[in-house]
């Protein structure tokens, strides 16, 4: 992650504009992992300011996988704080962050669909998100998750 | 292993602090050097 990952310029831009980010070296402060529960390096947590958890990633991310981990935090926390202008925007952002990502791009169409439902209380666009899940991402698990509305 | 690109700091409360006060989301990093 240091480096490759932190250096990357879009990675730095993304951390400086919405993250007030926070290093443990565990060798140095071995607490940490039980502190954090944690049992692997490295690990990447994401709390609000009150220590909600919104994402906890383990193992090395690069600069696609990291920038798509902390869209999908961005947009899980304003879902959670029902701020449903700013989830629809986070969830456009989610879903163009993460493209190309097969694990995180189906979870970011999953909630930027739900993210869209709310904003706009229509439930087709509910529907028509999650049939786009469905179609891009059929074997996912996120697909399965949506797969009820097609019953 | 840390790095010079982002400022990294060392305190989850101080961090939360500049969270609330920049409505901002606090990211925590452990790792191990290499």
């Amino acid at each position: 992650m240091g480096t490759v990952t932190y250096p990357n310029a879009d990675v730095e831009r993304h951390i400086r504009s919405h993250f007030v980010p926070v290093q443990f070296n565990v060798v140095d402060e071995p607490e940490v992992m039980d502190r954090f529960n944690s049992s692997w390096t490295p690990t990447l947590i994401v709390e609000d300011a009150e220590g909600r958890e919104y994402r906890r990633s383990l193992g090395y991310l690069d600069p696609h996988r990291f920038v798509g981990e902390m869209a999908l935090a961005r947009l899980a926390q304003s879902i959670h704080r029902r701020d449903y202008k700013a989830a629809h925007e986070r969830g456009l952002e989610a879903t163009h962050r993460t493209k190309g990502d097969p694990w995180r791009e189906p979870e970011a169409l999953y909630f930027a669909a739900v993210a869209a439902y709310k904003v706009s209380s229509d439930a087709a666009k509910l529907q028509e998100g999650w049939n786009r899940l469905m179609d891009q991402f059929p074997e996912s698990d996120w697909a399965k998750k949506a797969e009820f509305i097609r019953k | 292993m840390a790095n010079e690109h982002v400022r990294w700091g060392h305190s989850v409360e101080d961090a939360r602090r500049v969270a609330r006060a920049e409505s901002k989301l606090v990211l925590i990093d452990l790792f191990s050097p290499n």
